[in-house]
């Protein structure tokens, strides 16, 4: 009596905390709000708009509905919670109609196994890859399989046409949901229920369907239908742009049809051989029960733990980085790249957030640092078909804005739409680029693209009606600034020739800073010395500390005294200039040797940067 | 009792359909007011020559009001009344059409009314459209994709065919078929989709780029990438560009389309379909020259195409764009064809770059009756969708050949930004062409009327069933071409 209880009770409270933390873990630490951003990483998330041709659009084809569907709660990642909470509902559907399918199969003994999917999925958003489309599939072919042995119950005659019915109705609303439906249906009426002619028709179906309705009827071919079906969609693309982890989408899907299909193809060979032993039910004392439940518990918050702890990588911290990177919370951006302070797109973001809070001058050397990172040339990624050199288009765009370089933004915004989707910070960014351009007709157009999506309508309905009141928009403070630092001179297509940048566009501070950088960079003393009158056009109260260090490497090699036209080294520079002779004097001038010890203290110097150079950066 | 309520339901569904039924909604405006201004409608459906059989309309009255009532009437039948409470006026399309018919050569009315916050009615000066005599061939095809930068499309891309008699869009081909990711430039013969060329791009082993014919209805496939092309008249052989042709891009921000393309080298070629075989001649393969966009006459006696000097040896095309790629400029040239000797005349310059004022020719296009020449003509090299200042021009073939001198026009429907990928009706009195007038980069499909003088009307924007699609619509249509059936 006890252990019945025991059992009754065990479970959902397993399952509720198990959820609670579930939810809390999304929410809070792998936040699917990077997921909704995609910062460069994520393609495949859905665009989702409010708008009556987008519903119309998806009601034209077989699974349109759940797609509509899926894009709109994927919306919902956009607000962290929410998001979490439609996730964790999802699993934990999930959990609840594959135990019931299990309990169809006669296998409540498999309680466990039903949290594989949702420990997938902890892997999946873990990782940071969208496949909320597969988990979404997976549950409505599971509620129509619930369905289905619901409905026929003691209804041996009809269970055909019911079959054929809920057919219908999902491969009308569910399209992909349709072959896995029938593959379980086909399991379990096999396998489990002993009617091998049913279970073959279920099967023959769940393959002729999909083929009659797009293969013949709307031309697909077998190969195309059979791949449309799958739980990703087969690309010919280059890899780069296929979905990341395919083979968690595809576990995802499939788990439930192959735990079934283990536990029901012996049977098969039982009945063969002639042996029908009726498997009792072991009944365990309170001890062992309490005992066996722990046990349970403790292998699936184990796993669940496993499963995440193994799950973590970088890619996460760049997604976040970026994340915070378009927000403009630039200590933040400073803070997760320290995280991972060798990554070269880390440190691009690094420098951008440097700029931003005026410490590029100060602090760009407590990252490694090379011309490439600075303006993320693209010699350095290779051909456009490598990942990094796909994600680089996202993050150049926000450092061109920053220079000034308009129609190199827009074309690396132009790039990643085409690559990522219709991201609404994609399109408000073009929206931005065309208004400052003066091309308005292109910027309505974004505009009003993003003006029937959910969380930006509002922004780009401000915008629209600024265009209908003052369509020069000179009124805006940002469509100015970004016209003030507009790039007007179509030089050597190089985007690259900061110096040129800078000549183009005086009134940018950020080409000025990223120009003294790259000088810094490419070891060129005089030309910062020659640019140190400019930092009063920008009011700086003093040198940074960085520039500073160059003029005194200057006058420490030419042995000339130099003017600078009312500025001064500091006296704190003055000393670490004075420390850091002392310490390599004392090592002889034997710069190997004085390494480590100016390591310590110098590593963030230019001074340390001349001598020894910048460690090396990974991809 | 269960039955005294279903008949109960049913009396009150039979009552309240009555109701409906007679509050249909026509509604009588007595008092009204006559402001002097016009009335805008979007997309602008005015003054314009509308085809008979043209899809309705719709459009969205530019002004805000608490009512709005629109009636659309013409000399012959029944007038369309369209009451609304929102600014979207959808017209019904069996009257629609009906009212077309009837009126064909006549005068298309739009009466607009509008509901002020006072309640007070508001009757604007009738907007007019003249419908045409001459039907627009009844289908549409066009690529739809993102204004891309890139040849690695992962966003929508694909061939799709449009009914202009009413609202339905087919896909031909897209790359949701997972062995292509890229369908380029799609050519047929005499508007007639049973002869038809299109290529296709796939980086799967066994597709690569390649070039799908159908011929008479039969599906082939060809192991060569074609560049443009054009069919002659006999379905017999087709003529396409070998090109080389990079992208780069534009950092002056103040110029709003920021790809730009350079044909480094190109020659044309030509396709014996019976015999399978690829073949070229001096004349249209000059390693001096860059020869690009060939039309075939439509006699078949003539093939049309662009040819510019190449300004660059092979070494410094390394450098992209080579520095003189802005002073790239075309000229129309025409090579005569015996198509029964296979046997190709001497070269002639219909129009040099020179004696169009130094503008760069492209796109040449001929009427299917063999009278008009239709081309692009922009400030430097081969492709005019990318520049704002490409125009279309016209001449007339029919007097060239009387007068020995082809005069060129330009066409009073430009606007100041690209027209380009144009193209005739079967019956050459209409034009579609691609403009990026309203939408900017985005650039849409329009429509317009030529009458036998060879004037060319205002131009309407393909109709959509919501009149605001456009206004939100991410792709662009190029290149657009009409058909005769689908």
């Amino acid at each position: 009596m006890k252990t019945s209880i025991l059992n009754k009770v065990a479970n959902p409270i397993r399952s509720s905390v198990f959820f609670a933390l579930f939810f809390l873990y999304l929410w809070l630490k792998a936040d699917l709000r990077l997921i909704h951003h995609g910062g460069g990483v994520v393609k495949n998330f859905p665009p989702f708009y409010l708008d009556w041709n987008f519903f119309r659009e998806h009601l034209l084809y077989p699974g349109g509905i759940a797609e509509y569907v899926t894009a709109f709660l994927a919306q919902l990642w956009y607000i962290g919670w929410a998001g979490a909470f439609v996730a964790t509902l999802t699993a934990w559907l999930i959990f609840l109609y594959t135990d019931r399918i299990f309990k169809f199969a006669n296998l409540a003994c498999l309680h466990l196994a039903s949290f594989t999917g949702p420990i997938i999925l902890l892997v999946v958003y873990t990782r940071n890859t969208y496949h909320f489309d597969t988990a979404v599939s997976l549950l409505v072919s599971l509620v129509f399989v619930v369905l289905y042995f619901n409905i026929a119950q003691n209804r041996d005659k009809n269970r055909l046409g019911i079959f054929l019915i809920l057919s219908v109705i999902l491969y009308y609303i569910g399209g992909r949901s349709y072959p896995l439906f029938g593959i379980i249906c086909f399991i379990l009426e096999f396998f489990f229920y002993r009617r091998s002619k049913l279970g073959s028709i279920y099967l023959l179906l769940a393959c002729a369907v999909p083929y009659a309705a797009e293969g013949i009827i709307l031309g697909f071919g077998a190969h195309d239908t059979f791949l449309r079906h799958l739980p990703i969609k087969h690309s010919s693309q280059p890899m780069y742009l296929r979905h990341q982890m395919p083979i968690a989408a595809f576990a995802l899907y499939f788990i439930t049809p192959a735990i079934l299909l283990v536990f029901g193809a012996p049977r098969i060979k039982i009945r063969r051989i002639g042996f029908n032993k009726k498997s009792t039910a072991r009944n365990f004392g309170p001890a062992a029960s309490t005992a066996l439940e722990v046990i349970t518990t403790v292998i699936l918050f184990g796993s669940a733990w496993l499963s995440i702890f193994f799950s973590y990588s970088p890619r996460s911290l760049i997604l976040k980085a970026d994340y915070y990177t378009c927000r403009g919370d630039w200590p933040r951006v400073i803070q997760t790249a320290q995280q991972l302070p060798k990554s070269l797109l880390m440190i691009h973001m690094a420098n951008r957030a440097l700029y931003h809070t005026g410490r590029l001058g100060y602090d760009m050397f407590t990252f490694p640092q090379s011309m490439d990172v600075l303006m993320l040339s693209s010699e350095v990624f290779g051909p456009l078909e490598s990942a990094d050199a796909a994600g680089v288009h996202w993050k150049r765009f926000g450092t061109y804005l920053d220079l000034g370089l308009l129609n190199s933004a827009q074309h690396s915004l132009t790039n990643s739409l085409e690559m990522y989707g219709q991201r609404p910070l994609l399109l408000k960014n073009l929206a931005m680029i065309n208004m400052a351009k003066g091309n308005i007709n292109s910027a309505k157009v974004y505009l009003g693209s993003l003006s029937k999506t959910l969380f930006h309508n509002s922004w780009a309905e401000v915008y629209l009606d600024k265009i209908d009141s003052d369509p020069s928009l000179e009124n805006d403070v940002e469509i100015r600034r970004l016209r003030n630092i507009m790039y007007n001179k179509d030089s050597d297509f190089n985007a690259e020739k900061i110096e040129d940048i800078f000549a183009n566009s005086r009134r940018n501070r950020a080409s000025f800073e990223y120009m003294m950088s790259s000088y810094l960079l490419l070891q060129e003393l005089e030309s910062i010395l020659k640019n140190i009158p400019l930092l009063k056009d920008y009011d700086y109260p003093e040198i940074p500390r960085l520039y500073e260090e160059a003029i005194l490497l200057y006058m420490f090699q030419s042995k000339k005294s130099v003017y600078l036209h009312g500025y001064k080294v500091s006296e704190a520079t003055h000393k670490r200039f004075n420390d850091y002779m002392t310490i390599l004097t004392r090592h002889k001038g034997d710069k190997r040797a004085a390494q480590s010890e100016l390591a310590k203290d110098f590593s963030d110097s230019y001074l340390y940067f001349y001598m020894y150079g910048s460690p090396r950066i990974i991809k | 009792m269960r039955k005294n309520y279903l008949l109960f339901l049913i009396v009150l569904l039979v009552a309240l359909s009555a109701v409906y039924i007679s509050c249909d909604n026509t509604i009588t405006i007595e008092e009204y007011t006559r402001p002097d201004r016009k009335i805008k409608i979007h997309p602008d459906y005015t003054e314009a020559v509308i085809p008979p059989n043209i899809a309705p309309l719709n459009f969205r009255i530019m002004e805000d009001a608490r009512r709005y009532f629109v009636k659309i009437h013409s000399i012959n039948g029944k007038p369309i009344t369209i009451f609304s409470k929102t600014a979207t006026i959808r017209i019904p399309q069996r009257p629609w059409k009906k009212l077309l018919n009837e009126n064909k050569g006549q005068q298309l009315f739009f009466d607009i009314y509008i509901q002020d916050e006072s309640s007070q009615w508001q009757l604007f000066p009738t907007i007019s459209n003249k419908i045409a005599n001459e039907d627009i061939d009844s289908f549409l095809v066009y690529r739809k994709m993102h204004p891309t930068d890139t040849f690695y499309f992962d966003g929508p891309i694909g061939i799709f065919q449009r009914n202009l008699e009413n609202f339905n869009e087919t896909t031909i081909i897209d790359n949701s078929f997972n062995s292509i990711y890229c369908v380029n430039c799609h050519t047929f013969c005499k508007n007639d989709p049973g002869t038809m060329l299109l290529g296709v791009r796939s980086i799967t082993e066994g597709y690569s780029n390649a070039t799908l014919m159908i011929d008479d209805d039969k599906l082939s496939k060809i192991g060569a990438k074609f560049g443009y092309s054009s069919w002659h008249p006999s379905g017999r052989l087709a003529v396409y560009s070998l090109n080389h042709l990079p992208m780069y891009f534009h950092i002056m921000s103040d110029r709003n389309e920021v790809r730009d393309t350079t044909d480094l080298d190109s020659a044309l070629v030509y396709y014996l379909v019976d015999d399978q075989v690829v073949k070229t001649v001096p004349q249209l393969s000059d390693k001096q020259r860059l020869e690009n966009w060939p039309v075939w006459g439509s006699d078949g006696r003539y093939l049309y195409f662009c040819s510019a000097p190449k300004l660059w040896s092979d070494d410094t095309m390394r450098r992209l764009p080579p520095k003189e790629y802005d002073q790239v400029k075309y000229d129309l040239m025409r090579i005569s064809y015996d198509i029964e000797q296979d046997k190709w005349g001497e070269l002639e310059t219909v129009l040099s770059s020179e004696e169009a004022g130094g503008l760069s020719i492209a796109m040449p296009k001929i009427s299917p009756d063999g009278r008009w020449l239709l081309f692009c003509m922009c400030e430097y090299g081969f492709f005019p969708a990318w520049q704002d200042s490409s125009d279309l021009y016209m001449i007339d073939l029919k007097e060239a050949q009387q007068t020995g001198k082809f005069e060129h026009r330009s066409l009073k429907i430009n606007s100041d930004q690209s027209e380009s990928w144009q193209s005739f009706s079967s019956n050459s009195r209409w034009i579609v062409f691609s403009s990026k007038r309203d939408y900017g980069i985005f650039t849409k499909p329009y429509l317009s009327y030529v009458d036998t003088s060879g004037k060319v009307y205002k131009p309407l924007v393909l109709p959509q069933k919501d009149p605001d699609f456009y206004d939100h619509c991410l792709l662009t249509y190029n290149p657009p071409n009409l058909l005769l059936n689908r």
